[in-house]
């Protein structure tokens, strides 16, 4: 991530890895890129901004944003995550 | 109290009404219409006339689940068009009276004209197996015995019962006494709208539809099938009338047909089913007493299969095709049947 | 519970996941229709939910309310039993285009005549999804499937010209106008009468995969350019979403 300009992170995505089909729907909705399927799972990338456009559209009621107080996180650490 | 003369579908309906009928979806078809006539007039019985046989048998089911006792009425090609939902109140549970006057089939056939060619469509018309209660009475104040029978069975098994009827019985007028002392069955289940149950047509266990566990499936079908047979031999209901001398033929017949029977009444013995199915079990040991069976139906032999798999010995049957039923006839049919067997 | 999980309390989490497939459109109006029950507040002892068969067939079991799986096409007259036998249930039929407008379109024509007071939800998917792909009668003019290898000749049934001389609601909205969706749920279950949603929504599987789009992504885009909103018209044309209503 050097050189861009690092977001602060507003979020938390809360995966339910057992609801979630893949379809990549969330993927294509985040504005800011923040999902990514890798190795035939979803991933959060730790810049999500709380619009909640992934939790509205996903067919399969398996994300959750959990909205975060900029000044407590921003680390980019990905310890919130659940499911996992 | 007093005599009434009714007609018999008029009987099905003051029954009804005894018995706790709250709901009456039907489609008008000869010769049920009569019943429909009737209930529009009953302030307290919900009446709906549908767009057809199968909407009316799915809005009864639909009332049921909402805990209401439901009737539909129709003949012989509404029944037909009824089947798929009959299986799905089978798997659902769904308990709820079904009248079918027989007309002469198959397809449109000859509409008010009697017959009795639904016996088997009663309990092999849906798809799958399921193992349906049916009652055939054969005279007005029978059905109106028979049509609470129904009902009770109904809340007693939680399944559709059948009660058969032909145009003959349904259209005939006689005198009945209306009385209401019957000991009325209530219903167990909460009505719709009281918790998070779901009722499906798939194989399920409880409210959670199981659509690949197969030992789930056989253990729900014998639950049904159980369930049925207990219900069922609670009424076993059938009439047997020994001759006044010594014979050793017993002649079975059923609904219209056996009202003519009984002009043989001192010839042989006559036994009737009451309750067509599940087949009653004491005909194995009244059939053991005679030599000879004759079975004679408004069919090419529907129940006569029946008879023969459950006693498993020769029968001789008697069709008498729908339309028509005439004791001449009838009296020169059984005299050649005796004179073929004397022959051999 | 916040306002966007409210929903969650109408549905049996611990049946999830849904049977669809990956990117199927049935989840988000599932979804949405919870989301109108928890706008409503509907109670659920009072709210019953019934189905007929298919795809969007399977979605009755999983609301957290009484339900019924009925035959395929009989879920507008099972509901019409329920409605007139209890008339304080609120009575909503889910059910696919194939099983609505298909096998049981007699029964919706009855009951747009009869105005019988429930709400219906109609999972346009313009297809028979879950046997494998065939024309459903929504299918467009031209549109190859399983059984219109040379493309449907024939033209989809458009669903608000039989409420025109019925007083009735009619809502035509798609799985990706998420707000417009949840509007005319909401609306249709306040209506007074006999009311009908029809949520254009994808099947990528049996459907969109074979027309083209690569994955339901490309199909919900699709709705977002094809489809404008016209809100309270006399008439929807095709390419428009929106709510016919008249008064009850």
């Amino acid at each position: 991530m050097t050189g861009e300009k690092i977001q602060k992170r507003k979020g938390i995505v809360h995966i339910n890895h057992e609801y979630c089909k893949r379809c990549g729907i969330c993927v294509n909705f985040c504005p800011v890129k923040n999902l990514e399927i890798r190795q035939q799972k979803l991933m959060e990338l730790n810049r999500c901004i709380a619009c909640k456009m992934c939790q509205r559209y996903c067919p399969d009621i398996a994300i959750e944003i959990e909205e975060v107080d900029e000044k407590t996180v921003g680390t980019g650490k990905s310890g919130h995550r659940n499911g996992g | 109290m007093k005599k009434q003369l009714v007609q018999g579908n008029q009987a099905i309906v003051m029954a009804a009404e005894v018995a706790g009928l709250k709901f009456y979806a039907g489609y008008p078809i000869t010769p049920a219409s009569e019943i429909i006539h009737e209930l529009v007039n009953k302030k307290h019985i919900k009446v709906l006339q549908m767009e057809d046989e199968i909407a009316s048998v799915s809005a009864c089911i639909g009332a049921s689940l909402a805990g209401l006792k439901a009737m539909t009425a129709t003949s012989g090609p509404g029944f037909s068009l009824m089947q798929e939902s009959i299986g799905l109140a089978h798997m659902m549970e769904i308990p709820l009276v079904i009248v079918n006057v027989q007309r002469v089939g198959p397809s449109t056939g000859m509409p008010t004209l009697p017959a009795q060619g639904d016996v088997i469509q009663c309990i092999h018309g849906s798809h799958g197996d399921y193992f349906p209660i049916v009652f055939y009475p054969n005279s007005v104040s029978e059905l109106y015995a028979y049509t609470v029978m129904a009902f009770n069975a109904a809340e007693e098994s939680m399944s559709p019962v059948i009660l058969l009827s032909d145009g003959y019985i349904s259209h005939l007028y006689e005198t009945i006494m209306p009385h209401r002392d019957f000991d009325i069955k209530n219903r167990s289940r909460p009505p719709l709208g009281k918790g998070d149950r779901h009722f499906t047509g798939l194989s399920h266990e409880g409210s959670v539809p199981r659509t690949s566990d197969v030992d789930n499936y056989r253990r729900l079908i014998t639950h049904l099938y159980e369930k049925q047979q207990l219900v069922a031999q609670r009424y076993n209901c059938y009439e047997y009338l020994e001759c006044g001398k010594d014979t050793d033929t017993l002649l079975i017949s059923y609904g219209a047909l056996s009202r003519v029977a009984y002009y043989f009444k001192n010839d042989f013995a006559l036994y009737r089913p009451i309750q067509m199915f599940p087949v009653v079990e004491e005909i194995k040991i009244i059939a053991s007493r005679y030599k000879r069976i004759l079975v004679m139906e408004m069919n090419t032999g529907q129940y006569v299969r029946e008879i023969e798999c459950i006693l498993h010995r020769e029968i001789e049957f008697i069709p008498i095709l729908g339309g028509r039923i005439d004791l001449h006839e009838i009296k020169q049919k059984i005299r050649q049947k005796t004179i073929e067997r004397n022959e051999e | 519970m916040d306002k966007e999980s409210g929903f969650k309390r109408y549905l049996k989490l611990d049946l999830l996941p849904t049977p669809w497939c990956p990117g199927c459109g049935n989840g988000i109006v599932l979804k949405t229709i919870c989301q109108a029950f928890d706008e409503l507040d509907l109670p659920k002892d009072g709210t019953v939910v019934i189905s007929g068969i298919g795809c969007a067939g399977r979605s009755a079991g999983f609301f957290n309310l009484d339900s019924v799986h009925t035959a395929h096409g009989r879920a507008i007259p099972v509901a019409e039993g329920i409605k007139y036998a209890n008339d304080a249930l609120h009575v909503v039929v889910v059910s696919g285009d194939g099983d609505l407008l298909g096998i049981g379109a007699n029964h919706l024509l009855h009951a747009i005549r009869r105005k019988t007071n429930i709400t219906v939800v109609c999972y346009a998917n313009e297809i028979y999804a879950m046997t494998g792909g065939q024309a459903s009668p929504i299918t467009p003019h031209n549109t190859k499937t399983l059984t219109t290898p040379d493309g449907n000749p024939d033209y989809p049934t458009d669903v608000q010209f039989l409420f025109k001389h019925h007083n009735g609601y009619f809502a035509r909205t798609s799985a990706y106008h998420l707000n417009h969706m949840k509007k005319c749920i909401t609306e249709s279950l306040e209506f007074n009468g006999f009311s009908f949603v029809e949520v254009r929504t994808m099947c990528i599987v049996n459907y969109g995969r074979r027309l083209g789009y690569k994955n339901s992504n490309e199909m919900l885009m699709h709705y977002k350019e094809l489809y404008k909103i016209n809100d309270y018209a006399e008439e929807l044309a095709q390419d428009e979403i929106g709510i016919i209503k008249s008064s009850s």
